[in-house]
């Protein structure tokens, strides 16, 4: 809803029909020089032209319009939104993303897992501005990107620049479930959760996964495991930044599902699977159903400034009228 | 006081006025001469007197719309000038902290080093501030957020324990834009207060920390500046890895840093950090600003003046309009 800052200069707009009551009084008057061209005693040549006359309203429509528009960008027009705020760290959400080799697999929807999840966990951080939001990364070894944040522009952009093979090949599901929990602990219990999105098996690392799954009902940190792809022949396509090399063909893609419902077992958590972008749209609503979105502390009003559109409007209609006046009616000054 | 625009481009748009006034203006002159015999078979001999009226009519006319045309462009480039005080409800505290990690720091007047101690320091400070959310910003010729604001304390000592100036590679000191890094490192849907805790030497290469501080002071942030070093200082070699011995002192700059601190104002302080209960010093001021329940705090917002301007383009253009046509129509 858009309000004023002044409302009372929208009254200058009145200024409009004041100069044409003037105008047409004659109390103001217009610089012209009529001259009356016509045969002796005939009818006297008149500007009949249609093009003339749309251009002649046009000229005049223009530097009314800016002058409206100079109107309204006077009166100070602004948008109020309520926005909220928090002072606690809220609710601390880590997503453990694989990013393994075979996370370059394009099977959802034509789009890669890894972007499909990307994309997934931006739409996520967005119906959650409270959440502390965080990111850690498997591959051959796992590692915290972002610790829980409130800062979702950092999470992001972490996010973002997350690159295919950044750790290795393979796939350390046991450590990067032990440094994700590692960064949730002293959370209240039902207020820390850990998404681990895979597509494989563990298959290096110091920890069974299992035993890192162990820590989470202890803990109070909730855990859900999100087998991502699907199984088959598919497209894969990835340049491994370690080397640069470029590596593209197909991928016999196969998980163990059961070992990851084991997992999820272990945690007290839940195993999705998730092979299709629907089937990702669930398990994404079915995470935001059971995690609990964090509340904010109050809501402060924020002041949106629209006067700089009306005023390029203003500078635009002016100059149109300037230039039609002198391109189309030949004005001479 | 120095406006400053927020679309500054725009007041490129204001030079469109010059040629318009060119072409205006030869125009006049030639309709001037053009119409000079028809006004004075018109007028009955008083044409030179109407002529003049009417090269005064259109030459206000033109004067004021193109002022106008000048106003309007500066007011749609959004001149702000002045501050002024705008409240706004906090309550908790988060902290950035923000370390020099140019080569300098690794001076051992301060034993071990001026980074490490400058480390320890920051680690015992998020052990003292257990419900406070820390960041960390690295600051050297230039600064990154290494780590954004969290509750997770272990993340920011594993990582405060192991700085080293290799970390960034731009050369010189900065510390003002590690400043100015970690005030956009504030969320900006928190309502936590803001404070900036800054360890350095004060061995600045550049002259940005007291624009930093004015950022602080404009965005209700404390600044707390913790000097690392010493008065006597110590020797560092200008070119580390060559045969060239050449030396240079470096020494804690306490004037310029407790200079910067003053002029963020509000609770920012700076203390040294070798002084015994500095420490203290630093959580009063850091979590002072988060004491418990809800608080209203200050800070200073640019005023933005473009109605000024818009104004004085509305009235020019009106002026314009009524010269023209009240001096025609007298004439």
């Amino acid at each position: 809803m858009v309000s004023f800052e002044r409302p009372l200069y929208l009254f200058l707009s009145l200024l409009i029909p004041l100069f044409f009551f003037l105008r047409r009084s004659g109390a103001l008057g217009r610089i012209e020089f009529p001259l009356t061209l016509g045969d002796w005693n005939g009818l006297p040549f008149r500007w009949s032209s249609g093009f003339v006359r749309v251009a002649s309203f046009m000229v005049g429509a223009c530097a009314c319009a800016g002058f409206l528009a100079l109107v309204v960008a006077l009166s100070g027009p602004v948008r109020f939104r309520q926005e909220p705020v928090y002072t606690k760290p809220g609710t601390g959400v880590v997503f453990a993303l694989d990013v393994s080799p075979s996370m370059a697999a394009r099977d959802i929807g034509g789009e890669t897992r890894i972007d499909a999840a990307r994309a997934y966990i931006r739409s996520f951080a967005a119906k959650r501005p409270g959440d502390s939001l965080g990111l850690v990364a498997l591959g051959r070894d796992a590692a915290l990107l972002v610790p829980p944040t409130q800062d979702h522009r950092a999470f992001l952009a972490r996010l973002d620049s997350l690159a295919i093979g950044e750790l290795g090949d393979g796939t350390a599901l046991g450590l990067g479930l032990a440094v994700a929990a590692a960064h949730l602990l002293g959370r209240d219990p039902g207020r820390a959760c850990v998404i681990l999105l895979t597509d494989g098996e563990n298959n290096t690392g110091e920890i069974n996964p299992k035993t890192a799954a162990g820590i989470y009902p202890e803990k109070g940190i909730g855990l859900f495991v999100i087998g991502i792809g699907t199984s088959g022949e598919v497209p894969l396509e990835y340049t491994d930044p370690a080397t640069g090399k470029r590596y593209a063909g197909t991928l016999d893609s196969k998980f163990d599902e059961g070992a990851l419902r084991d997992i999820a077992l272990k945690g007290h958590g839940t195993y999705i699977s998730a092979a299709n972008r629907e089937a990702l749209d669930a398990v994404f609503a079915a995470i935001d159903d059971s995690v609990p979105v964090s509340a904010s502390s109050w809501t402060r009003t924020v002041t949106d400034p629209l006067e700089t559109p009306v005023i390029f409007a203003a500078l635009i209609l002016f100059a149109l009228s300037w230039v039609f006046a002198r391109l189309f009616l030949k004005a001479v000054i | 006081m120095m406006p400053e625009f927020s679309h500054p481009h725009c007041l490129l748009l204001a030079l469109a006025a010059i040629p318009a006034a060119l072409i205006y203006f030869v125009r006049l002159r030639k309709a001037r001469a053009s119409l000079a015999a028809f006004i004075a078979s018109a007028e009955r001999g008083q044409g030179r007197a109407t002529r003049v009226r009417l090269g005064r009519a259109l030459g206000y006319r033109a004067i004021c719309f193109i002022l106008a045309w000048v106003a309007l462009s500066v007011g749609a480039s959004g001149p702000r000038w002045g501050t002024r005080l705008v409240g706004q409800r906090q309550e908790g505290s988060s902290v950035v902290f923000v370390v020099d990690i140019s080569r300098s720091m690794t001076l051992t007047d301060v034993a071990p080093t001026r980074l490490e101690f400058a480390a320890r320091y920051a680690s015992l400070l998020t052990e003292r501030m257990e419900k406070t959310p820390c960041g960390l910003v690295l600051a050297k010729g230039d600064a990154v957020l290494a780590l954004p604001i969290t509750a997770d304390h272990r993340a920011v000592r594993d990582l405060l324990s192991s700085l080293s100036p290799a970390l960034l590679t731009s050369p010189g000191s900065c510390p003002g834009k590690g400043v100015a890094t970690a005030l956009k490192a504030f969320p900006e849907n928190s309502a936590q207060s803001r404070a900036i805790v800054l360890f350095t030497d004060g061995d600045e290469t550049s002259s940005s920390l007291e624009d930093a501080a004015r950022g602080c002071k404009a965005s209700g942030a404390t600044l707390v500046i913790v000097g690392t070093g010493t008065a006597n200082g110590a020797s560092i070699r200008v070119y580390p890895d060559s045969d060239n011995p050449e030396t240079r002192e470096s020494r804690l700059r306490d004037d310029l840093l407790a200079k910067a601190a003053a002029i963020a104002g509000g609770g920012s302080v700076y203390v040294s950090g070798a002084d015994s209960g500095s420490a203290f010093r630093v959580l009063d001021a850091v979590l002072n600003t988060g004491a418990s329940g809800s608080r209203l705090v200050y800070a200073n917002e640019p005023v933005s003046r473009y109605g000024e301007f818009l104004f004085a383009a509305l009235a020019l253009f009106c002026v314009g309009v009524l010269i023209g046509g009240l001096s025609w129509k007298r004439s």
